[in-house]
């Protein structure tokens, strides 16, 4: 990345409230909960402002100012109810204003979710594309292609909540993008029982795909179905989040597969009848595709040797598996 | 349906197409190789033959029982749009695409399948696309049609969605041509086949077809579940038999629906309403989901029991791309392999079909074959 102008321009005293705040993406930052103020305040009760904010004007100076960093400082200002700044004058080209925001928010830009919420804040302010494409997303580590960029862009979209969910968790751009197909109302509905729910980002996903996936096949709307009875028991029944989580996610996969629980039930219950004191495991192909069964054990000494052979051999043992088999 | 372009290779000779294409918007040159899935269907290449078009059928996997049917991909893409269809994953140039060079393909198919004469080839057209959906499609359709009445071990698999059969009519097929097609009741058509001929039109086809001597095959695949199946696919077996001959078709498969797990994505956004991808669905071995085992078990008996009440079990009837314990609990009997399974179709046609194939098929033959 090219060296920046370095802004040093003529000081002059704007309006705190007359500040065009198109640039701040250290609001957006906000929104999602990454503006960390503490530090810098404490500085700011103890010193006052120190350093001028930065702002630009259009060429024929008649609109507001637009703050170009000092974003923080502003909302301060803002906060004690100081009408008036310093603020030091710069005349930035679109491409430096543009670089100016990379230099600024560079590191910041941890995650799939934050690289999509700044190429969408560079896009939506009207940057050239070229510069975005050819400058922008190389710096960030990206290849400059259209179709990336709208990908992130799509990502921008989702709902405030559930980018603060993908930032945190670190998802995948693929994850990022599968979560923009499901239902708006749904991923709302879903983050909202982050404080009930421990979400992994599989998780998340794998809630968000097969709920929908209920949605679609039974026609209920999202309200319709978080209202259901079962639900609802499981949500307020006021357990540990591991222990709702792990009922919730059950009942989930219980409806969204519900042939395959029933049938899982069935062999569990001839397994419980057969070999529950067996000295050996008994497994299944769970997909119930394969008709085979996997017997399997450990033996330290001749005589559970002897043991094992005499079980897998009895008559118990035979109809056991025999009942199994007759399920495939 | 009409082209928005037309282009013919030059190596090609125009003259040849001339009659079968509409006068205007005609041009020579490359393939336009078009990326996008649909905008592909609108735009057809005829080209020369490249490479080897005939090969076995790619969904052919050991450790199920497949028809071992072979296929000639000379055509590429489809003019219709089943929400279901693998194509949308699949092709990098969707240009409607297909080789105009019939004589080289039968060479093609002439000397491969010389290697072995003692066996029934049944070869389709319908591997990345339908075989007459559209013209010029039917018209170089009539072309193999005759080319392979000069093939004495081999049988043309014509295979569509579509109504479009009228330059198959006066062809002199030598009985050597089935035309089959893939069906599913009406509802399930206006769903999930967008732009293929109504199930109407199709069985009228295949009164055209049979009259003019063509064994049909029928298809029964992908069966698709959802409420109400029952009634439509029963529906579906007695329109098709109120019509049509059981003695005139030669065979009948059935399979569910099945795809990859990555399509699952492309098939939501390609077409949200539809309701496919959310079913219960198992992945196998093969990599493809399908409908849990005992309900695509239950969909296929009570298939087989209609087509009973129909008169059609005498036709030959086997399940697609599905393990020896699904045929066991369907039919009580499963194929040794897919070589065995082979035999039993070439034996049938031997059977039911002398023409096609006077000689009984060589059964421990069929049984050493490798796949």
């Amino acid at each position: 990345m090219d060296q920046l102008p370095h802004p040093s321009k003529e000081i002059s005293i704007v309006e705190t409230e007359a500040l065009d705040l198109n640039l701040g993406f250290s609001l957006k930052l906000r929104e999602l909960g990454l503006w960390k103020t503490e530090h810098l305040f404490s500085s700011l009760e103890t010193s006052g402002i120190l350093e001028p904010i930065l702002v630009a004007y259009e060429q024929d100076s008649s609109g507001p100012a637009l703050l170009i960093d000092g974003f923080k400082r502003l909302m301060w200002a803002r906060d004690r109810g100081i009408s008036h700044l310093s603020a030091m004058d710069t005349s930035l080209s679109p491409r430096e204003l543009l670089l100016f925001l990379l230099q600024k928010h560079g590191n910041e830009l941890t995650s799939c979710a934050l690289i999509a919420l700044f190429l969408d804040f560079v896009a939506e302010r009207g940057f050239d594309s070229h510069l975005i494409l050819n400058e922008i997303m190389p710096a960030l580590g990206l290849q400059g292609h259209a179709k990336l960029l709208e990908k992130y862009r799509r990502v921008a979209t989702l709902p405030v909540k559930v980018l603060t969910l993908c930032h945190k968790k670190d998802f995948s751009l693929k994850r990022c993008i599968n979560l923009t197909h499901q239902p708006r109302q749904l991923l709302e509905r879903l983050i909202e029982l982050e404080g009930k729910l421990s979400l992994s980002a599989s998780l998340f996903q794998e809630l968000c795909d097969a709920i929908s996936d209920i949605l679609k096949r039974e026609g209920l709307s999202v309200e319709e179905f978080f209202q259901r009875k079962e639900i609802i028991e499981i949500l307020e029944a006021g357990q540990d989040r591991a222990t709702t989580t792990r009922l919730f996610r059950s009942y989930i996969r219980k409806l969204r597969n519900p042939l395959l629980t029933s049938y899982q039930r069935e062999l569990q219950k001839i397994h419980k009848t057969y070999f529950s004191s067996a000295p050996f495991h008994v497994k299944w192909d769970e997909t119930l595709e394969n008709r085979r069964i996997e017997i399997s054990s450990t033996v330290t000494d001749i005589e559970e040797l002897r043991n094992l052979s005499k079980a897998i051999s009895s008559e118990k043992t035979k109809k056991g598996v025999k009942e199994l088999l007759s399920r495939f | 349906m009409t082209f928005k372009t037309v282009t013919i290779h030059p190596e090609i000779d125009q003259a040849n197409w001339e009659r079968l294409l509409p006068a205007s918007n005609v041009r020579v040159g490359p393939s336009p190789k078009m990326s996008d899935y649909r905008q592909g269907k609108r735009h057809l290449f005829i080209g020369p033959k490249r490479g080897q078009l005939f090969h076995l059928c790619a969904s052919l996997d050991p450790r199920y029982i497949c028809c071992s049917t072979h296929v000639v991909s000379h055509i590429s893409n489809c003019p219709f749009e089943c929400t279901y269809c693998f194509l949308q994953n699949y092709l990098t140039d969707t240009t409607l695409s297909v080789v105009a060079d019939t004589r080289a393909i039968i060479e093609e198919i002439r000397e491969k399948t010389s290697e072995q004469p003692w066996r029934l080839f049944r070869i389709g057209t319908w591997e990345l696309g339908d075989s007459i959906g559209v013209n010029p499609l039917n018209e170089m359709a009539a072309r193999l049609v005759m080319e392979f009445a000069s093939l004495d071990n081999c049988i043309l698999k014509l295979r569509t969605k579509s109504d479009q059969v009228t330059p198959l009519l006066d062809v002199d097929h030598g009985g050597r041509c089935v035309v089959s097609w893939t069906v599913n009741p009406q509802e399930v058509i206006k769903r999930e086949e967008i732009g293929t001929a109504p199930l109407g039109k199709r069985i009228g086809a295949m009164e055209q077809v049979a009259r003019a001597g063509y064994p049909i095959g029928l298809h029964f695949d992908p069966m698709i579940f959802f409420k109400g199946w029952q009634r439509a696919y029963e529906k579906l077996v007695e329109a098709i038999f109120n019509r049509i001959n059981p003695k005139s078709v030669i065979w009948i498969s059935i399979g569910s629906l099945r795809f990859n797990p990555e399509m699952k994505k492309k098939i939501e956004n390609n077409y949200p309403n539809t309701k496919i991808t959310s079913a219960e669905l198992v992945l196998g071995d093969d990599n493809k989901l399908r409908y849990p085992r005992p309900l695509r078990e239950g969909m296929y008996r009570f298939l087989l029991e209609r087509l009973r009440d129909a008169g059609a079990d005498e036709c030959f009837t086997y399940l697609c791309m599905e393990r020896p314990n699904v045929w066991q609990n369907v039919f009580g009997r499963a194929p040794r392999s897919i070589g065995h399974l082979d035999y039993l179709i070439a034996n049938s046609v031997h059977n039911r079909f002398p023409q096609i194939a006077p000689a009984p098929p060589q059964k421990e033959l069929y049984l050493s074959l490798e796949y």
